[in-house]
């Protein structure tokens, strides 16, 4: 890769062994996917939720770190800053409401450890898989190195901002280099349609496009889907298609056309490619996906998810709308999960309340995933689990082996209130 | 060797290692369908569960899935049980990351073809500089 003078001089090791190591390995990187030179980035979505897995990413490699070397570079990484604006990930637990979760206190104050060293690199800690939504808005045409899959797929397709699926480490790096290798998505040439998606059936819920998401993502694998016939999404079911079509393959942008912005015709869409392959979506095949995610679901259901991706603060209002005056069932636990801003202004404007009042819990900052494989002792059992983000449905049952109900959020919280499918 | 096989595939990672062959006409995904610590795959949601990766010529069809994918190869090579080297027929810049911040040599095959020419235990080499495959 051609490097400038700055550039090299970093590679030289001038600004130390951090920036250093972070530049060797983002070249690393760029020349294995064919990238000739750096461009400068606008913003950097990455991980930042423990300091332990942080210094994953740094040498020394190949060794178990030990505590002397995660402190040492605990101590490094807090006197480094960040180039760009630079948010992060769901994290383990909500930093307010730790305790109602059920986690310990050690995992409170290592989480609060690396929110500090976070503070003082000058990340923000947003702990949100929707940055796109709150806290890190790119705009058209901006180079952006991300990572989450699903806030991957949403910037490339709805707002034409640049991403490749960049991984934890490697948009880490960007975020202290300012930079990312140009390949990929930052091209042009990478971002036509490679395959048509024909939809033949309504879309109801947001679930539903869930759905097909999940569908597309499990066909195609990697490339580019071309969406015709499929109607405009409202906001919410544009996260919901870009969070389910993250998890079965690798697809980092689709064009739904007469919609999203790089396809106003499908002709723009394909920009001259030929499609590969053309796959339906019918009622079958819609059908068929609610089966694959529903791992037999019946009876007693312990516990209802709602927040992946996190929740919207329309949706949130929408929840205390159906909650109102009602009362989540005995021995069900109903959590709804957003951001901490969000969270904020659900507080504000009295939706928390309402929830709250009801029995449910609204939690901000976490992932339910990485709660349940990293935290605590007193968690809620996941044995008979109800959700309406497909990506949820498809992690919880392949981690945990739960049995799962996956549908639209008014039949999730029908589910909390009844206790049972 | 006289029954030697020899395929042209594209360098991604640089390097040269080899292995047994473990294949998966599948795509697989990092994160949460290995156990870094113990070296194999552990999800039932893969046809290579309870298969070890440590030392192997991992050939399949594409990476998945979530962008934490990488630093579970990085906590498999810190644990002793590194993979030899890589063939993917797809390529997926999340995946790609894991096995270059690693150094482990990887290529892309030509075609789906590899998949009917090598068999699983197959001794494979990655010669990624030279842009080849052999099978012993």
């Amino acid at each position: 890769m051609r490097l400038t003078k700055e550039q090299q001089g970093i590679l030289d090791g001038k600004k130390g062994r951090i920036l250093q190591s972070a530049m060797i390995d983002l070249i690393k990187y760029g020349t294995a996917m064919g990238a000739e030179e750096f461009i400068p980035v606008t913003s950097v979505h990455t991980a930042f939720s423990a300091i332990n897995v942080v210094a994953l990413a740094f040498p020394p490699r190949d060794v178990v770190l030990t505590k002397k070397d995660v402190d040492k570079f605990s101590e490094e990484m807090a006197a480094t800053r960040v180039k760009v604006k630079t948010t992060i990930n769901p994290g383990i637990i909500d930093r307010k409401k730790w305790r109602q979760m059920g986690a310990d206190e050690s995992t409170y104050k290592s989480v609060m450890q690396t929110v500090e060293i976070g503070r003082k690199c000058g990340i923000m800690t947003t702990f949100s898989c929707i940055p796109y939504l709150t806290d890190n808005i790119p705009l058209i045409g901006d180079h952006c190195a991300w990572s989450e899959s699903s806030a991957i797929l949403y910037s490339n397709s709805f707002l034409k901002s640049r991403t490749n699926r960049d991984c934890y480490e490697t948009s880490l790096y960007s975020a202290l280099l300012g930079i990312t290798p140009n390949f990929g998505m930052h091209l042009d040439e990478n971002r036509k349609g490679t395959d048509l998606v024909d939809v033949q059936c309504e879309l109801e819920y947001a679930s539903d496009w869930g759905a097909l998401g999940y569908f597309t993502g499990d066909e195609i694998g990697i490339g580019i889907p071309v969406f015709k016939n499929l109607r405009r999404p409202t906001g919410e079911e544009a996260v919901q298609i870009s969070g389910s079509m993250s998890s079965p393959g690798g697809i980092a942008m689709f064009h739904i056309v007469g919609m999203t912005p790089e396809a106003p015709t499908i002709e723009a869409a394909f920009g001259g490619n030929k499609p590969r392959k053309t796959y339906v979506f019918d009622q079958s095949a819609k059908r068929a996906i609610y089966q694959y995610l529903n791992y037999k679901p019946e009876g007693k259901v312990d516990f209802v998810f709602l927040g992946c991706p996190h929740k919207t603060l329309y949706e949130i209002k929408e929840i205390a709308r159906m909650l109102e005056g009602k009362h989540v069932a005995k021995d069900t636990r109903l959590w709804i999960m957003t951001s901490s801003s969000f969270r904020a202004s659900a507080e504000e404007f009295g939706y928390a309340q309402i929830i709250e009042d009801s029995g449910a819990e609204l939690f901000a900052d976490g992932c339910l995933l990485l709660y349940y494989i990293n935290a605590p002792a007193k968690r809620p059992k996941l044995d008979r689990v109800a959700t309406d983000g497909a990506k949820q449905a498809h992690g919880v049952n392949r981690s945990f082996g739960s049995n799962v109900f996956f549908g639209d959020t008014e039949r999730c919280i029908e589910i909390a209130i009844k206790g049972g499918v | 060797m006289a029954n030697s096989k020899k395929f042209k595939a594209r360098k991604i990672v640089p390097g040269k290692a080899t292995g047994p062959a473990l294949i998966s006409r599948e795509r697989l995904g990092w994160l949460g369908f290995t156990d870094p610590k113990r070296g194999i795959f552990s999800s039932s949601k893969t046809e290579l569960q309870g298969k070890s990766f440590k030392g192997v010529v991992l050939i399949y069809r594409s990476g998945k899935a979530a962008t934490g994918g990488a630093r579970a190869i990085s906590l498999a090579c810190r644990y002793g049980n590194r993979p030899a080297a890589a063939i993917n027929l797809e390529i997926d810049p999340v995946t790609v990351a894991g096995y270059a911040l690693e150094d482990i040599p990887m290529v892309q095959a030509e075609d789906a073809s590899i998949f009917d020419q090598v068999k699983n235990g197959d001794i494979v080499t990655v010669d990624a500089d030279k842009g080849e495959v052999i099978v012993s």
